[in-house]
């Protein structure tokens, strides 16, 4: 298995880096390459999940390979100036070390689900340079892959960064009008906080370094030993924790941080769009999940109401900025960051039920959002344009592209039987355990108006995504002007199946949530457990210091 | 004496140096006078550096010294070479009237008057062309001189 | 045969025949079967109809035979585990909840949602008339829906439909019970919105959506609340925790949770079902919804998916009677809608329109049963769910075939007179207005009283004021009920014969297959409730009920439901043959109606024309009532009766049969009613109670203005916000980086003393730091 997550991780970069031959042989050439790399991507990773539930490794890693990578045996690293607690000497020793676990799964299985549809997506919509597009959608995947696969921290950051470029250019070459604004915008943006989140690693690793005597960058021993050595002054425990939510929260986008997105959705090309929506904005998320919340606990437990709150603004906020758009794709982006808030919300209310739930809602809105996606990007291959007003009835014209739309749009809303149902539903109860418990009958508290605010945004998501459909596919069929030449053909094969395989997932994860949260939960309650903790402690004398703390700072 | 007051002497007399050539950079604006001064700090430098060694009874500063000599020596000579065509170009030794490399947007420094930069001579130092080497006539090569 | 079949096999394949149905449908219905699609459905359906009425028989089987009450018998079936979160939830000892079980060890408790069906006598009762009816529905949509493009996906949505109906009624825990909550409201948002390319239709699709949305969002919390109070959201006890209404929890080992957390869970509860159930704040989606297909309204929007609130409150029954406050809202939403819902009835022209206010009404009445929170009252309740099915059905399919003969006009002011032309549809039409109005012996009579006579026991046992006015309530709607459903009759069926011309010369008896379910359904309107009332056989059924039977047992009933009251039956059988004799007097013969009801509801000084219609104009009274509305331009409110102006009793002469009625008896409802139609107009003078009638109470306008709008506003406001404040920010953040560099390029003058001078000035600052930091 080791072997074959290897593979799956090599492959998209070995296709990237040989397609300057295949180009050589034309265009179809690449195209077919592309999607034969992929296929087998993607059987690999069917294979690797099937192992994971065959295997059911609990919190261990799966698949785990661990080879020298950036090591040097022989540099003595005099970091600890008083060798009381460590050894004063270390190796610097980052690896290669890879694994999946839990919480990565079906992060890491989603990528090449989602490639595959970016890729029939772009089959005839993209046609300038094709063999460089395809190669940085190769990269990007590989990208993906490696993040969610990485258990090393700095081969974590390196694919995580990396992410970035694939991304920059697809959306600077490929993009809409305001390409390189929005490409500019884009990367400069999530480059400005993943650099502080890069000092906030590094304090981790230095801090377990101290206190262990070990330098090591491996994810799992990290998590370890953090949990025995609680960074201590708790004030640097929050400036280390700030420094990982610069990056990780942008990325999400959580709240005020999140213009990036819309922009960047509309301006990208349909694929980057996909993969934008479908796994890169889940890194941030899982960045909390995987980091902050395991290694920071106190700094969690402190800052959760605080994240709460932004996430529950960014549900509303989210929602109703959607309702209102005039251009679909910021619809849908929009719609992205209230999603996402649901996200945060289950994963900062620090139980098991609400964080296993907001881990699969990232796999739900990365399938539900990227078909969305998907489907926006076949309308404007067929109309050129993405004003909602443009179109009406629709579902006379596209009888097939309204069917899928409806099914997506229903998954996004939250309906029950399609995915979208599961991870909500989870999360909100997750919520409210945290709001209600062991104040069942006290009066109204902060964490009770978050619950209640966020259900409301289940109300305001149906509505704008409702507008949506009965706008562009309801009433008398109205279409942009200047295509009545060419006759508007409904969806071919080639897009039926770019959207199969997301509407089964849609339908499987709805039915049978079970199997897809085997996994997650405990993986994520190994990682939550510790700030959950600190969270529900009885007697809190160290809530009474963090209070204390902020207080202090906030004179 | 003993060592540590003849350290100190010696490091009293290159701080001095060093002072000296230090604002002799600063306040005058003959581009010799001042090349002149920045020799004088690395005199003042290289002085201490020597009567360290000597403290410590280590070579290194003094071999580091001779790298400095050494480097002086060339950066004399270029900067000199420098200072010529720049005399020439400008028809005079003045700092002040070399701003060019200002920011578009900022009026040139002047304490007092600057003088006028000559403009007459047009014929700028050309570096050899980069690239291929041009075709010469066959006879030429036959017949240089130094060949 | 019989006896093969496991109850198992037969809970699974009720719900499981309908979705199959669906998907072949789906599959082959636009390119293989086409116009043949129904037939997956129809025989889908017809199989799972069979399929429950085994199911109760066998049931009747195993229920105990002693006929002792107070026993409840139930069997789940679980199916695959659909959630499981082990040791999810360590109730905190200090909630002092009794609720929650103690487990071993304390061990926290685990989130585990199955899918798993039950089956207890309430899942038998809803299981039979949902089948029964969407069969009858089915076979009648094969006519009606003759010839519509979208024939295949009409029947493919109609079995989705009754697929998750099914499920609703059988599955054994709330999540699975929200899960076909919403499945079902989606079946009804693609049936309203059928006719997609009227944007009325879709536009109404969107609204039944979003408003279920907002019930479902108090659905939701109270499910939220529900798990953290009871630690569990099943029904049944599984073997590690006692279910919310499982037996363990009546054997007295746990209680319900009262108080203001019990309170909140049932209000919220019923919050969700008002709009499932179209109750009073959210009762705006279910008349637009009349823009689906007829079969679609009778089958969802009258008979099956509405009555899901009404389940959901009879299953949750326990709670609402831990909750006493929550069950008394319960009464005065239901009385209230049902009075409202019959008043907005009165003025309606559209016939489909008018049965669905009424269908707003008799829920209403489902509901005021209901919130007695007795036996009497939830079986009374119930009770009426049933027949109400069959009556409704019957009046909306009744309503399809006069809209399939006049092509699909369906104003009432338009046609007439239809009585010869539809004879079968006249006389199943009048079997069930019969049965709505509650006329002796019809279903609709047996189930009314006794809804009727749990409030009128209730209102004894508790002497409280606030059930009496209850009582009232229920009597002037009962009056109103008989009233609107015979101006709608009279107004299709009688008077002159008019035919509009969108009917064309085709104006005929729909075929066969469309009048046979009619009288299926008129057999079943009729003799349903008799068969069923006369001798408590529904009553003592239901109470097998396990959470019914232990609410008896708490109760120290004998079993015995609301007795039969005479004097409860006489009155409501004299108001509403007084109801069905004053649309006669108005409507039967000349068609006195702008006569009379302008003089009552305009009080003449409103301006005639503000509700055009030709039907007026062409009345022959029309000069007449000009006369009459105009005394004298100034604005007066007097109180004066309808039956003492000289109007009125002009109006003795023509009308038929009225001498025979207690006039008395009239002139006091007619003072009842007109007083409260009046009390807006004492108010502030400034609409009519007609107008208030008949535009629905203004609220949708009113929700227009008071959320609609400035979400609408906020959402706009919110998006200039993000593009200039928090997007300008950020730019802002941006753009210092240049803004520094601008500043900082100042420095660079090209003059090399000056940057001598400021190496030296950095020089001397790295010396001065350094020692002051002590490096």
């Amino acid at each position: 298995m080791a072997r074959l997550l290897l593979q799956t991780l090599a492959l998209p970069f070995l296709a990237a880096l040989l397609m300057p031959i295949v180009a050589r042989l034309g265009d179809r050439a690449v195209r077919a390459w592309t999607l034969l790399v992929t296929l087998v991507t993607l059987t690999l990773t069917v294979s690797l999940c099937r192992g994971y539930l065959q295997e059911s490794p609990g919190t261990d890693g799966f698949a785990v390979s661990d080879v020298a990578w950036l090591s040097s045996h022989a540099t003595e690293m005099p970091l600890v100036a008083d060798g009381a607690t460590g050894p004063g000497t270390a190796i610097w020793d980052i690896r290669f070390h890879v694994g999946l676990d839990g919480l990565g799964l079906w992060l890491f299985a989603l990528a090449p689900v989602l490639m595959l549809t970016s890729i029939l997506v772009s089959w005839e919509a993209i046609q300038d340079r094709p063999a460089w597009f395809y190669g940085m959608l190769l990269l990007l995947q590989g990208g993906c892959l490696g993040v969610f696969a990485a258990r090393d921290l700095i081969l974590f950051y390196v694919f995580f960064e990396f992410t970035l470029l694939p991304l920059f250019f697809l959306i600077g070459i490929w993009g809409s009008e305001q390409r390189e604004y929005a490409a500019t915008k884009f990367f400069l943006y999530t480059l400005a906080g993943s650099l502080f989140t890069f000092l906030g690693l590094l304090a981790i690793v230095l801090w377990h370094y101290q206190q262990v005597g070990v330098l090591t960058f491996s994810i799992p021993a990290l998590t370890a030993g953090l949990t025995e050595h609680p960074i201590a002054p708790f004030g640097l425990q929050l400036a280390i924790f700030l420094a990982l939510f610069a990056g990780f929260a942008i990325k999400v986008p959580l709240f005020p941080l999140h213009t990036w997105l819309p922009l960047a959705h509309v301006q990208a090309p349909t694929a980057g769009s996909i993969f934008l929506a479908g796994v890169l904005l889940k890194i941030g998320t899982y960045g909390f999940l995987r980091f902050s919340v395991p290694m920071l606990p106190d700094a969690t437990a402190a800052c959760a109401p605080a994240l709460l709150w932004l996430s529950v603004i960014g549900i509303l906020y989210g929602a109703l900025v959607a309702l209102a758009q005039t251009d679909i794709k910021r619809l849908i982006a929009y719609s992205s960051v209230s999603h996402l808030g649901f996200c945060m919300l289950g994963l900062f209310a620090l139980n098991r039920i609400g964080s296993s739930g907001s881990v699969l809602q990232m796999v739900n809105h990365g399938i539900s959002t990227g078909a969305l996606f998907a489907l926006v990007g076949m309308l404007y291959e067929r109309y050129h344009t993405r004003e909602i007003s443009a179109w009406g009835g629709l579902a006379r014209r596209l009888p097939v592209l309204s069917c899928f739309m409806f099914l997506f749009t229903f998954s996004s809303i939250g309906l029950p039987l399609l995915n979208g149902f599961a991870g909500e539903l989870l999360v909100l109860v997750g919520m409210f355990q945290r709001a209600w418990q062991g104040q069942l009958a006290e009066p109204f508290t902060q964490l009770k108006w978050i619950a209640v605010l966020s259900v409301v945004g289940v109300v305001l998501g149906a509505w704008y995504m409702l507008w949506l459909v009965q706008r562009v596919f309801f009433g008398p069929l109205r279409e942009p002007h200047g295509i009545h030449g060419v006759p508007v053909r409904d969806l071919n094969w080639r897009e039926i199946a770019a959207l199969v395989p997301l509407a089964v997932l849609a339908f499987w994860i709805g039915i049978y949530p079970q199997l897809f949260l085997r996994p997650i939960q405990p993986a994520v309650d190994a990682l939550t457990h510790e700030a959950q903790g600190r969270w529900e402690a009885v007697d809190r004398p160290p809530l009474a210091d963090r209070q204390a703390f902020l207080l202090r700072r906030s004179r | 004496m003993s060592d540590t007051a003849i350290l100190q002497n010696h490091l009293f007399v290159g701080a001095v140096l060093f002072a000296l050539g230090l604002i002799g950079f600063l306040v005058r604006r003959n581009v010799i006078v001042m090349f002149l001064c920045v020799e004088l700090m690395l005199q003042g430098v290289a002085l201490s550096l020597v009567s360290w060694s000597r403290y410590h009874g280590d070579w290194g500063g003094q071999m580091l010294v001779i790298f400095i000599i050494t480097v002086a020596a060339c950066e004399a000579a270029l900067g000199l070479a420098l200072v010529w065509i720049m005399a020439q170009r400008g028809g005079s030794l003045d700092i002040a009237i070399w701003q060019t490399l200002r920011e578009r947007d900022q009026a040139p420094y002047t304490d007092r008057e600057v003088p006028e930069e000559d403009r007459s001579v047009e014929d700028w130092p050309q570096l050899t062309p980069a690239g291929v080497e041009p075709v010469h006539p066959r006879e030429e090569d036959m017949y240089r001189s130094h060949v | 045969m019989f006896e093969a079949i496991s109850l198992r096999t037969l809970l699974i394949l009720i719900p499981a025949l309908p979705l199959s149905g669906a998907i072949l449908t789906a599959i082959f219905g636009p390119a293989i079967l086409r116009r043949q699609s129904h037939w997956p459905t129809v025989l889908g359906l017809a199989a799972s109809c069979i399929c429950s009425l085994m199911l109760a028989v066998k049931w009747q089987g195993q229920l105990p035979q002693d006929g002792k009450a107070g026993q409840g018998v139930e069997e789940v079936v679980t199916l695959w585990e659909w959630v499981g979160i082990p040791q999810a939830y360590a109730p905190s000892p200090a909630t002092g909840l009794a609720a929650i079980a103690a487990t071993e060890n304390h061990a926290p408790l685990d989130f585990r949602i199955d899918v798993s069906l039950r089956i207890d006598t309430l899942t038998a009762t809803m299981l039979v008339m949902v089948t029964l009816i969407s069969t009858l529905v089915a076979v009648y949509s094969v006519g009606y829906m003759h010839g519509d493009e979208g024939y295949w996906r009409f029947f493919s949505y109609l079995s989705l439909f009754v697929f998750s109906m099914t499920m609703l009624v059988t599955v054994s825990n709330f999540v699975m019970l929200y899960v076909f909550w919403e499945g079902v409201g989606v079946c009804s948002y693609l049936l309203i919105g059928f006719w997609y390319r009227n944007p009325a239709a879709a536009a109404a699709g969107k609204k039944a959506f979003l408003v279920n949305r907002v019930g479902d969002f108090g659905f939701a919390l109270a499910l939220f609340l529900m798990w953290m109070t009871y630690g569990s959201l099943s029904f049944h006890d599984t073997d590690t925790v006692a279910g919310v209404l499982g037996a363990r929890r009546f054997a007295g080992e746990l209680s319900f949770v009262g108080g203001g957390v019990g309170t909140a869970i049932c209000l919220l509860l019923m919050a969700g079902a008002c709009g499932k159930s179209a109750q009073f704040p959210l009762h705006v989606w279910l008349p637009d919804a009349m823009e689906g297909p007829t079969p679609v309204s009778a089958l969802i929007h009258a008979a099956t998916m509405v009555t899901a609130g009404v389940y959901m409150i009879a299953r949750c029954m326990p709670l609402f009677v831990a909750a006493p406050q929550a069950a008394w809202v319960v009464a005065w939403i239901g009385a209230g809608t049902a009075l409202m819902a019959g008043l907005i009835a009165l003025t309606q022209f559209d016939l489909k329109r008018v049965l669905a206010y009424s269908t707003v009404s008799q829920l209403g009445y489902m509901f005021l049963a209901l919130g007695m929170a007795t036996l009497g009252g939830v079986t009374a309740g119930m009770f009426h769910l049933f027949t109400h099915a069959f009556f409704k059905a019957l009046l909306f399919l009744g309503a399809g075939s006069v809209m399939h003969a006049m092509g699909n006009v369906i104003d009432m002011r338009r046609f007439g007179g239809l009585r010869h032309r539809l004879p079968i549809t006249h006389a199943t039409f009048a079997i069930g207005c019969l049965a709505l109005a509650g006329i002796f012996p019809l279903s609709g009579f047996w189930s009314k009283d006794a809804i009727l006579a749990a409030v009128h026991d209730q209102a004894h046992a508790t002497g409280a004021s606030s059930y009496r006015v209850l009582y009232g309530m229920a009597m002037g709607t009962a009056f109103l009920t008989a009233f609107y459903t015979f101006r709608a009759f009279f107004m299709t069926f009688y008077g002159p014969q008019r035919i509009p011309e969108e009917a064309g010369h085709h104006a005929h008896e729909s075929p066969k297959v469309m009048w046979i379910p009619l009288v299926v359904l008129a057999l079943f309107a009729a003799l349903v409730g008799p068969m069923l009332e006369w001798t408590h056989a529904f009553a003592h059924w239901l109470q097998y009920t396990p959470s019914l039977a232990m609410m008896a047992q708490a109760a120290g009933a004998t079993g015995a439901p609301a007795a039969f009251h005479w004097d409860v039956a006489v009155t409501s059988t004299a108001v509403a043959v007084a109801g069905v004799a004053l649309a006669a007097f108005l409507y039967l013969g000349h068609r006195r109606e702008v006569a009379a009801l302008q003089y009552v509801f305009r009080f003449g000084w409103m301006n005639p024309s503000e509700a055009p219609s030709d039907w007026e104009s062409a009345s022959p009274h029309a000069a007449a009532v000009a006369n009459v509305t105009r005394p004298g331009g100034h604005p007066t409110v007097t109180g004066h009766c309808p039956s003492d102006h000289p109007s009125g009793s002009h109006g003795h002469e023509h009308g038929p049969g009225l001498l025979a009625l207690p006039a008395r008896l009239l002139k006091a409802v007619g003072c009842g009613l007109w007083s409260l139609l009046t009390l807006p107009l004492w108010l502030g003078q400034f609409v009519s109670p007609y107008q208030m009638s008949h535009s629905k109470f203004f609220v949708d306008e009113i929700y227009d203005v008071l959320i609609v709008g400035p979400l609408r506003g906020l959402a706009h406001i919110s998006y200039v916000l993000d593009r200039v404040l928090v997007d300008g920010l950020v730019n802002g953040v941006g753009g210092l980086p240049v803004r520094l560099g601008g500043w900082l390029r100042k420095s660079q003058r090209g003059f090399v003393s000056l940057y001598g001078l400021l190496t030296v000035v950095g020089m001397v600052l790295v010396v001065v730091v350094s020692f002051w930091w002590g490096v």
